[in-house]
């Protein structure tokens, strides 16, 4: 797959701890085409989340390369990185991460206004026809406190598509949101990938998860392709086997 | 991308109303200071300026009085001339100012004021005239006066309006005063002060004929001279008041030289202002330490936006315009009420302190160069206050804000650590220590304000009670109320007779004489004035002597049998290296003796005492061929009578010596003193309320420090409230934290208010005599209301974090 | 829950949570009924958002219901001072974090101290018991380093001694092993379940369902209701 839209080459995230070493990631690869929608799975500290932080250019890894769309993020200066981010990325986080101050059309604008992208003029417009499209138009003066967690996150969606970028990443999208609410961002998602726009989240919900075209499991830094059931059992005969050593000991 | 960052900006500060109106109130509290202060001066100064001309300013003030010799004065035109002719004198000047009595038509009591009249016509006036405002000069033999403006206010007097006047010239043994309806025809202002005991509110002016009609006095009381330059004065002064009391009937007993290119009124108004406008900018750049803690505040609170923004495309620059806006905004918020406010609030302040000044501020005014200092520093100060944490938020990185897990994870390391775990304390008090030693550089900023806010008051508080107990001590000196000084000379022992005959409540009379001279080998000049060094000549004898003299050495002068025996104080004694048993030689109205020296007093201002009836001689003042007593001193019964009552015995002594054809100018003790200490007060007010707003800055501060600290901690209270902290345990762990931060912010106070205090004695030019003194009641005021202010400042974050629920904190996340 | 006779160390009747939030009002619990008994290890599991940490900060009197009432060894809580509830806390409930939150300027010997300062319990032999307690959760060596010295594997296991200071009946784990390696997560547990077998009570939140399948009763918790009880076990060997 060396056409593939993403390439993760040999990627290893070692950190220093005052307990020495720590390895997160220990040699991933990974490739996913354009248009994929890719969900990426496994325990807490695991590295899953720092495996997404690699992909949006906000950590670096301690060896090994990432591209998308033909560029070298892991090799690219911090400044640039910023703007490309800006332009190729739209990231949606658990805790929506909206900014506080000001109002939810607002917060969809300010990607925009810090990458200069779109005529100003014509941004705020812009901004309301994506409120539109999550179905919260009505609600695009108001600050973001005001709107529940499903609307805040839909907010997020729409300020993470304002640059219309080519990739959309979620870390846990739907963990802090009740059943409708992650239906409905879910369903967003969704929709993003069958428009073409390659979509990677992660996420801890079982049941959304089998909706996803491709799942990748990591574990204690390593990945697979897998099902949820079987990590699940492999994990308990790990465990299993650690504690029968604990007891010995 | 403007307009993110001004949304976010402005959406920040109106998000947290609270901290926000901190912040720019600490700012406006500055900008106000300094506005007002600096206006004030500013107004006050430039008003001074554009009423003191120094082309007409008098270089020497010669008090006048004359002897038995004066049964023929000289003609007043022909003794300026003379005057005139003397070397180095480009202009001379002659003055009668005396007591005048008058009322208003529709009232019966009479007033005491003061009646100038210049020889020259006051349209030709060249030493320091006053200025027509309404109406026109006094017509002589028209019974025309005019009133100084401050008159005219007070009164409410009108160009047209009548005043009663009592015509004391008239006054006979027998006779009844009569009195005469005089006309104001001009209100006139006089931005000079003429000399000491003029009170403006109630001056008038007439011509020099009608004053002698009026007041009985024919010759000059006053002559105001200008030499071709101020050295000239210097050295020439003497030979002047040589010629005068050689060769007229006239003896100089006070001469004052002035340099006019240092006025005194103008350098004491530019002086206070200064010093002022200075602890104004203290508070200002104090109020920059606040922005410093809160702006990082904001930073570190909102990491996690910061990273955030960066996630959507934000550069550093962003953030720098985003975080050094919302400082701005700060400014802003605070620069332009302290603007509006300080405007009127410095021209109400210069209308206030005018008459201390003596001068008017009556239309509106302000000042544009204050106005543009304080938006400038206003301005300036947040925004360079808040460039380090700015810099240091643009510098987040977006890793590190998304997964801050809020407490620090590096404690341990540093030397500190490592010693205030060693620290035989309690685990509590230890964690507010270790707050404190973590947050060294937020803290230091608050721990600075607050040392230079004790720092302020307590120099303060010494200052002012130095100058208290020098003027106690002053005040204690004179043990008498009452100093008659008749117009023409009268015999003593027939004065004090008639006055112990028939006013009731008289301890005793004693005779009085003072006169100023030089004493060789002593520069008595201070700053642009010299009033030379005053000689009292009283009566050491008597059983209840007039100086109660505190003596450092030596004996009083009642132990020595040598007539030329003086008494100095320690500042001349110091000065001219001499001790008891020395010679000092003095110089005035032209006369020079050896006296030697027998005691060293205590007093703080420069002075000598001699025997009366020594100076008089000395002086020329004699009757029948007999030393004379120029004034009277007059000893109440009653023990610390009021100005109130000694101004009753002075109102009786009059009448009873008008009745007998005396005319005189009194001197009420108390009431100087009143006077003195309201003064005092006044500075000592506006000082304080300065340093109150330092103290307030700071206070804020702390609040803000601590309030910053409990919500970065809020994580940590959570956790010690799981584990079973109660809200005590909690409280007192953020209020140890303050009281700390307070008890080493007032040790580092002690040096800055010393040293303060010497500054701003300096700075106020308060002279040899005043010699400061460190109470030690100063530090100990301090750390209480050092104590007071930051548990007032900690005690609501306290509270507030013990009042987090640990679910509020929890859900925080 | 059936507790086979055993006294209920945990009763939970018609828990109601409603939040106000500026959207309008948010029910977190939706009148959960729920009981544990003396003894007995309960994982509590669901998605983000289902309720799960509100129902144990109920059982820790971090929070209070809107509605229904909270009674852990024998107290009402629902009823008690928040002030009081800190105190009652310390000396009966045992709080392990997700996040280990030891507090930081302090050493690891005085964060397992601090509780017992709090309430006032072992007064003179606190310094002892601490060191008994971290032996216990093989930590002795490290007693005098601060936090950030050590390990997150360490730090959790000296949070667990910090937990029982003061001899609680029940210990509380949100997520204990959330942020750890499956090695650090195993010694956690294994903690856990030596604890259980001398007595102690534990409920904890995880969303670890492997190691969920291996604590005897699991609570499922599902927008703001509890779901009937399944057993991992039999989930995980299928």
């Amino acid at each position: 797959m060396a056409d593939a839209y993403i390439n993760i080459r040999n990627l290893f995230k070692i950190y220093q701890t005052p307990a020495g070493p720590l390895s997160v990631l220990r040699g991933i690869n990974l490739d996913i085409a354009k248009g994929d929608f890719v969900a990426l799975v496994g325990p807490s500290g695991s590295g899953k989340t720092t495996l997404l932080n690699m992909l949006t250019g906000i950590d670096t890894p301690t060896e090994g390369d990432i591209t998308v769309g033909g560029i070298n993020i892991t090799r690219a200066k911090p400044h640039k990185l910023t703007k490309w981010r800006a332009r190729n990325v739209g990231i949606v986080f658990q805790f929506f991460q909206l900014l506080p101050t000001i109002s939810v059309a607002d917060n969809v604008i300010a990607p925009m206004d810090f990458a200069n992208v779109w005529k100003s003029g014509e941004r705020r417009d812009h901004a309301l026809q994506l409120l539109e499209y999550f179905g919260i138009r009505d609600q695009a003066n108001k600050t973001p406190t005001m709107l529940s967690g499903g609307q805040q996150q839909r907010v997020a969606l729409a300020r993470a598509l304002a640059n219309n970028p080519p990739l959309v990443i979620g870390d846990e999208p739907t963990g802090n949101l009740d059943r409708m609410s992650a239906r409905n961002v879910f369903n967003a998602f969704r929709r993003l990938s069958e428009r073409g726009t390659t979509v990677i989240i992660v996420t801890h919900d079982r049941e959304l998860v089998k909706e996803v075209p491709k799942v990748y499991e990591i574990n204690d830094g390593l990945i697979g392709q897998t099902t949820l059931e079987a990590a699940a059992r492999r994990h308990t005969q790990e465990l299993l086997t650690l504690r029968h050593m604990q007891v010995l000991s | 991308m403007i307009k993110t960052r001004t949304r976010k900006i402005w959406g920040d500060i109106l998000s947290r109303k609270g901290r926000t109106a901190l912040v720019s109130f600490s700012i406006f509290i500055g900008v106000l200071g300094v506005v007002t202060l600096f206006s004030m001066g500013d107004i006050l100064v430039s008003r001074l300026e554009q009423d003191i001309q120094e082309d007409k300013l008098a270089m020497t003030k010669l008090g006048l009085t004359t002897s038995e010799r004066a049964t023929e004065l000289p003609d007043a035109r022909d003794f300026l001339t003379m005057v005139e002719a003397q070397p180095g004198v480009a202009k001379a000047e002659g003055q009668i100012i005396s007591q005048f009595y008058f009322r208003e038509p529709d009232s019966d009591d009479f007033d005491q004021g003061s009646l100038i009249a210049y020889f020259t016509p006051l349209t030709e006036v060249e030493l320091e005239p006053p200025q027509l405002i309404e109406g026109d000069y006094p017509v002589s033999g028209t019974k025309q006066l005019a009133v100084e403006r401050r008159m005219a206010d007070t009164y409410d007097l009108k160009v047209g309006d009548t005043l009663v006047l009592r015509m004391v010239s008239q006054a006979g043994e027998g006779l009844s005063i009569p009195e005469e309806n005089w006309t104001v025809s001009g209100i006139v202002f006089q931005p000079y002060a003429i000399v000491d005991n003029v009170n403006m509110s109630t001056t008038i002016f007439t011509t020099f004929e009608d004053a002698q009609y009026i007041s009985g006095i024919t010759g000059f009381t006053t002559l105001f001279v200008r030499y071709t330059d101020f050295a000239t004065a210097q050295a020439e002064v003497s030979n002047l008041t040589g010629v005068i009391a050689g060769d007229t009937p006239h003896i100089p007993y006070y001469s004052l030289v002035f340099d006019p290119e240092q006025n005194v009124q103008i350098g004491e108004a530019a002086n206070i202002s200064s010093v002022l406008g200075l602890l104004g900018i203290v508070a200002l750049v104090v109020s920059g330490f606040l922005v410093v803690n809160v702006v990082n505040s904001i930073v570190v609170e909102q990491k996690r936006q910061i990273g955030v923004m960066k996630s959507l495309g934000a550069s550093g620059w962003d953030n720098v315009v985003i975080y050094a806006g919302i400082a701005l905004g700060y400014g802003l918020l605070g620069v332009v009420p302290g603007v509006l406010l300080g405007i009127p609030a410095g021209f109400f302040a210069a209308k206030g302190m005018a008459s201390n000044m003596n001068t008017v501020i009556d239309k509106f005014e302000f000042s544009p160069s204050s106005i543009i200092m304080g938006i400038l520093i206003g301005l300036a100060v947040p925004i360079l206050a808040a460039l380090i944490p700015v810099y240091n938020g643009s510098r987040v990185k977006i890793l590190d804000a998304m997964t801050d897990l809020g407490i620090d994870s590096s404690y341990g390391k540093g030397f500190l650590a490592r010693l205030i775990k060693r620290l035989p304390l309690p685990a509590t008090v230890r964690q507010g220590i270790s707050n404190v030693s973590q947050k060294k550089g937020r803290l230091a900023f608050t721990m600075l304000t607050l040392a230079i806010a004790a720092g302020a008051f307590m120099g303060i508080f010494a200052l002012f009670s130095s100058i208290d107990s020098v003027l106690n001590k002053t005040f204690d000196t004179y043990n008498v109320e009452i100093l008659i000084q008749p117009d023409q000379q009268q015999d003593f022992n027939t004065v004090r007779q008639l006055i112990e005959d028939n006013i009731e409540g008289i301890q005793f009379v004693q005779p009085h004489n003072g006169l100023s001279v030089e004493v060789e080998g002593y520069d008595s000049a201070e700053g642009g004035a010299d009033y030379g060094v005053s000689v009292e000549g009283y009566d050491p004898d008597a059983p209840d002597s007039v100086f109660v003299l505190d003596l450092q050495d030596g004996v009083q002068l009642s132990e020595s049998d040598n007539p030329n025996s003086i008494i100095i104080t320690a500042g001349i004694a110091d000065a001219l290296k001499k001790g008891v048993g020395d010679s000092v030689v003095i110089t005035g109205a032209g006369n020079s003796r050896e006296m030697t020296i027998v005691g060293i007093s205590t007093f703080p201002f420069n002075s000598l005492w001699v025997r009366w009836d020594v100076l008089a001689e000395f002086g020329g003042y004699t009757l029948n061929g007999q030393p004379a007593a120029r004034n009277l001193l007059v000893k109440l019964d009653k023990e610390d009578p009021t100005a109130a009552e000694t101004a009753d015995v002075i109102e009786d002594i009059n009448e009873l010596l008008l009745a007998h054809g005396i005319t005189a100018t009194y001197g009420n003790f108390p009431e100087l003193i009143e006077e003195i200490t309201t003064l005092v007060r006044v500075f000592q007010i506006i000082f304080n309320i300065t340093a109150g707003l330092i103290a307030l800055v700071g206070a804020l501060g702390l609040l803000t420090a601590i309030s910053m600290s409990v919500f970065e901690r809020q994580k940590e209270i959570g956790v010690m409230r799981s584990i079973g902290a109660g809200s005590m345990a909690v409280a007192t762990q953020f209020l140890t934290e303050g009281l700390i931060v307070g008890v080493l912010a007032w040790s580092i106070g002690l040096p800055i208010s010393y040293g303060l205090s010497q500054l701003i004695a300096a700075a106020l030019e308060m002279g040899d005599a005043f010699k400061l003194t460190y109470p030690i009641l100063a530090p100990i005021v301090g750390i209480i209301g050092m104590l007071i202010i930051t548990a007032m400042a900690s005690l609501y974050p306290s509270i507030s974090a013990s009042r987090k629920t640990v679910s509020d904190i929890l859900r925080y996340q | 829950m059936n507790l086979n006779g055993k006294q209920a160390l945990i009763n939970l009747e018609q828990v109601r949570k409603v939040y106000r939030t500026k959207a309008g009002p948010l029910e977190v619990l939706k009148g959960v009924d729920f009981q544990v008994g003396e003894g007995e290890f309960v994982a509590v599991v669901g998605p983000s958002g289902s309720g799960k940490s509100t129902l144990i900060n109920m059982i820790t009197g971090i929070d209070r219901p809107t509605q229904g009432e909270v009674y852990v060894a024998n107290q009402r809580l629902t009823r008690m001072s928040e002030n009081r509830v800190a105190r009652w806390r310390g000396r009966n409930v045992g709080v392990v974090f997700q996040f280990f939150q030891l507090l930081p300027t302090l050493t690891v010997m005085e964060n397992v101290m601090m509780p017992m300062n709090y309430v006032g319990t072992f007064t003179g032999r606190r310094r002892q018991r601490a060191m008994e307690l971290l032996e216990r959760v093989d930590l002795p060596d490290v007693a005098d380093k601060y936090p950030s010295q050590i390990s997150g594997g360490q730090q959790q296991r000296a949070a667990i001694a910090r937990a029982l200071a003061n001899d609680p009946k029940l210990i509380v784990g949100d997520e204990p092993t959330g942020n750890l390696d499956t090695v650090s997560a195993g010694l956690i547990f294994a903690l856990f379940e030596e604890l259980v077998s001398q007595g102690t009570s534990i409920v904890m939140v995880t969303h670890d369902r492997d190691l969920a399948g291996q604590v005897p009763h699991v609570v499922e918790v599902r927008d703001g209701c509890i779901v009937p009880e399944v057993d991992m076990r039999l989930v995980s060997s299928n």
